[in-house]
């Protein structure tokens, strides 16, 4: 294993940590904050990715980081930035299927 | 010798809030024991009670932010505010349990929000988190439990987040929805 290989496999062990102790959380606290529990573990997991050079990942992040307070602060608008969030990958997603020719 | 700065109470409470980035330099330990000594000095309903564990391995903190999804930051240190169960249900029983030694763990923090002003450092207290982990990762034994976990770290006017907007408290005159005037906010 390359040393390469290595430190992807520790960033992604330590995503999945991330994603297992935030499980029980669901249980204690709101939706929305279950919600925003989920994207935090998107946004680890795109920070891995961020070697790829990826633009509208990059765009994504700095999206996320310029909206995540929101869950703490105003939980309307959070959830509307999410919806709008959503759509921008469901669209990415449909360009790049198409573009993948599948 | 620790450089603290006098701080006005009331300044202090006004300028309160929570930090989520901090400065890359570590916390000395003689800093971290000015900030348990200020949780220490809270408010407890009973000796013995209360336990704080001052965190400042990297290898805990890296992990921290790992298995507590609460602890998003990048502090160089934290302290633990925790109960003794058993204790605490010897000398106040099921209500000191469950409801007074967690009032004296909230005094605690606030305690540390106003000393940290005084060491030029922030303070960010985080709950989200599962008790597992935290008695995983600090080897807490069964009869403590972990309250709440402070990140201490030094901050900058440039590292501060903005002061957040818009929560508001109600305030009553006698009874409940009764305003309360004094016109001195």
């Amino acid at each position: 294993m390359t040393a390469a290989d290595e430190g992807l496999s520790r960033a992604l062990y330590e995503t999945v940590t991330v994603l297992v102790c935030s499980a029980p959380l669901a249980l204690d606290e709101t939706r929305l904050l279950s919600a925003f529990r989920m994207l935090d573990a998107a946004d680890r997991l795109m920070g891995i990715m961020a070697d790829h050079d990826d633009d509208f990942l990059r765009r994504a992040r700095a999206d996320f980081a310029d909206h995540r307070m929101l869950a703490m602060t105003d939980q309307a608008a959070f959830t509307d930035w999410m919806s709008r969030y959503v759509a921008g990958f469901a669209a990415q997603a449909l360009r790049r299927t198409r573009a993948e020719g599948v | 010798m620790i450089d603290a700065k006098p701080l006005d109470v009331a300044d202090g409470m006004r300028r309160r809030r929570m930090h989520r980035i901090f400065e890359d330099r570590p916390v000395p330990a003689e800093v971290l024991g000015r900030m348990a000594w200020a949780a220490a000095r809270a408010q407890q309903a009973r000796s013995g009670v209360r336990h704080v564990v001052v965190v400042d391995d990297p290898v805990l903190l890296a992990t921290a932010r790992q298995v507590l999804p609460g602890f998003l930051n990048n502090a160089p240190a934290m302290l633990a505010l925790c109960t003794d169960l058993d204790q605490a249900g010897a000398t106040g029983g099921p209500r000191m349990v469950e409801h007074v030694s967690r009032l004296d763990s909230g005094a605690a923090c606030a305690h540390l929000a106003l000393m940290a002003q005084t060491l030029d450092l922030g303070v960010c207290t985080v709950t989200s988190w599962a008790d597992e982990a935290v008695r995983a990762l600090f080897g807490l034994p069964a009869h403590i439990r972990p309250d709440v976990t402070v990140a201490v770290g030094y901050v900058t006017k440039e590292t501060a987040s903005p002061a957040v907007r818009g929560f508001t408290s109600g305030l009553h005159h006698n009874a409940f929805g009764a305003a309360f005037e004094d016109g001195a906010r």
